[in-house]
C-alpha cells in the first residue's frame, strides 16, 4: 500500500513558536537543514521566523548561539536581517571568542554581501576593537595579534574588490605575518578553527600570488598550506590539493599535478563534495594532455561526460 | 537536548548515538528517520550516506567547518543534490514511496 502523501506546507511558525525558550532545539534542527539537508529555503525559513521572536529567545549561550546561527545564514543571501541577529547575538554573547567572531562576522557580511560600502569602515573598526577586547578579556596578547591577522585577511578582499590590487597583496601578506608565529596552542580558540584560518589565509596569499606575480612563486605557499593540511587539518585537504593541483598546472609542472590531483580525487569521491569531483576530473584531463598521455586524458574526459549524465551517487 | 539512543551503524558496524531531534515532525526528518530504519543495507546510495544522515552529532568538530558556523562557508547545491538524490535512489522503488520524485514533498 502506498504511504499516505500530504503535499501542503509544514506550519514552520507553530514548530519555531513552539521551540523558542530552548534555542539549542532549534539551533541543532536550523544546523541540520543547512548542513546535512541543504534546504536552504526551509532553514531560511526558520531563520527568519526565529528572528521575528528575537524578543523572547532566551538570553543565555544557547540563544546568542541560535541568533549567531540564523546571522550565518542569513548572510549567504546578503539579506540585511543578519545585521539583526548578529547585533543581538553581540548583546547576549559573554564568550570573548564569540564576541569578537560575532562583531567579526558583521564585517565579513559588510564586505563580501550586504552592498554599503558606507558600512564598512565602521565594521572593521568595530572589529579590531573587538579584536583587542578578546586578548583583554583572556589576557592573552595572542588572541588579539591572531584576530587582526584575520581581520587583515579580509581587508585584502575588500581591497581586491574595490580593485586596490597592491593594498590587497600587502594587506594579506601583513595577515600571514600576524598569524604565522604563533602557535595554536597558545591561542583561546580552538585548533579546529584557528587552522582552519590559517590554511584560509595561506589559500588567498597563493592565488593572489598566482594572479599578480607567477604561479611558481604561489608553489612555495600551497606546499606549506598542504603539510599544515595533513598534519593539523585533513579536513581541508582536498580543498588544498585541489588549488595546488590547478597552480601546478598553471606552472607547467602538470607531472606532479597528476599526482597531487589523484589524491583530491579520491578524497572528494569519498565525501559529499560531488560538484567538486567532475572539476578535478577536468583537471587531470588537462593535465595528462600537457605530458602528451593521450589515452589517460581520454579516460579522465569520459569520466567527466560520464558524470554529468549519471546522478551523483554512483 | 543532548538525548541520544542507540543506533547501529551497519556500515560501519558500529553502536553510535542516533540523535533525538531526529524525531521532531518535521517534513524531512520523516524521510530521514524511514531512511535510517528502512535501508541501512541498500547497496544503490553512497557509501557515505547513511553516516551523513547522523553527522554533526557523534562529530564535534563537524559543525565547526558548517554552512552555519563562523567560517561562513559559501552556500553549495552539494548537500541538497546529495541527500536528494541519494534518498530518490533508495526510494523510488520502494512500495511504500512510489510515485516519489524530487519535487514530491513530505510530511
Amino acid at each position: 500500500m502506498n504511504r499516505p502523501l500530504d503535499t501542503s506546507p509544514f506550519n514552520f511558525e507553530e514548530f519555531v513558536s513552539s521551540h523558542i525558550q530552548t534555542p539549542d532545539r532549534l539551533n541543532v534542527t536550523l544546523k541540520y537543514y543547512a548542513d546535512v539537508l541543504g534546504n536552504w529555503i526551509d532553514a531560511d525559513r526558520m531563520a527568519n521566523l526565529i528572528l521575528n521572536r528575537k524578543e523572547i529567545i532566551p538570553d543565555n549561550d544557547q540563544g546568542a548561539e541560535l541568533l549567531s546561527s540564523c546571522g550565518n545564514l542569513l548572510a549567504h543571501t546578503g539579506d540585511p536581517r543578519c545585521r539583526d541577529a548578529y547585533n543581538l547575538a553581540l548583546e547576549i554573547w559573554e564568550n570573548p571568542y564569540q564576541k569578537f567572531t560575532t562583531q567579526f562576522r558583521i564585517a565579513v557580511a559588510e564586505i563580501k554581501r550586504l552592498n554599503q560600502p558606507k558600512a564598512i569602515p565602521e565594521a572593521i573598526k568595530k572589529s579590531y576593537q573587538a579584536a583587542i577586547e578578546f586578548g583583554n578579556r583572556t589576557k592573552n596578547s595572542s588572541d588579539t595579534k591572531f584576530s587582526k591577522g584575520l581581520i587583515k585577511n579580509l581587508e585584502a578582499l575588500f581591497y581586491i574588490k574595490s580593485k586596490q590590487l597592491d593594498k590587497a597583496g600587502e594587506s594579506i601578506k601583513e595577515a600571514l605575518d600576524l598569524i604565522s608565529d604563533i602557535p595554536s596552542s597558545n591561542l583561546t580558540i580552538i585548533p579546529g578553527i584557528s587552522y582552519r584560518y590559517r590554511l584560509q589565509i595561506l589559500e588567498n596569499y597563493g592565488l593572489y600570488a598566482g594572479m599578480t606575480s607567477s604561479w611558481k612563486d604561489a608553489l612555495p605557499i600551497y606546499r606549506q598550506a598542504l603539510t599544515m593540511s595533513r598534519e593539523h587539518h585533513p579536513e581541508s585537504l582536498a580543498e588544498v590539493l585541489a588549488m595546488y593541483g590547478y597552480a601546478l598546472i598553471q606552472a607547467k609542472e602538470s607531472r606532479e599535478a597528476i599526482e597531487v590531483l589523484l589524491e583530491a580525487e579520491e578524497l572528494f569521491s569519498q565525501d559529499i563534495w560531488i560538484d567538486k569531483v567532475p572539476q578535478i576530473h577536468k583537471m587531470l584531463a588537462v593535465a595528462y594532455d600537457d605530458i602528451g598521455n593521450n589515452e589517460r586524458s581520454l579516460f579522465w574526459l569520459e569520466k567527466l561526460m560520464n558524470q554529468s549524465e549519471l546522478t551523483p551517487t554512483l | 537536548m543532548h538525548i541520544f539512543y542507540p543506533f547501529f551503524d551497519k556500515e560501519r558496524g558500529i553502536m553510535e548515538n542516533k540523535p533525538s531531534f531526529i524525531e521532531f515532525n518535521l517534513p524531512s526528518f520523516s524521510i530521514v528517520r524511514y531512511l535510517l530504519n528502512n535501508h541501512q543495507n541498500s547497496d544503490k546510495k553512497h557509501p557515505m550516506f547513511m553516516s551523513f544522515l547522523t553527522r554533526g552529532v557523534t562529530d564535534k568538530n563537524y559543525y565547526n567547518a558548517s554552512f552555519t558556523s563562523d567560517l561562513g562557508l559559501r552556500r553549495s547545491d552539494e548537500p541538497t543534490k546529495f541527500f536528494m538524490n541519494n534518498s530518490i535512489n533508495l526510494l523510488h522503488n520502494d512500495e511504500q514511496f512510489m510515485g516519489i520524485n524530487s519535487t514530491t514533498r513530505l510530511l
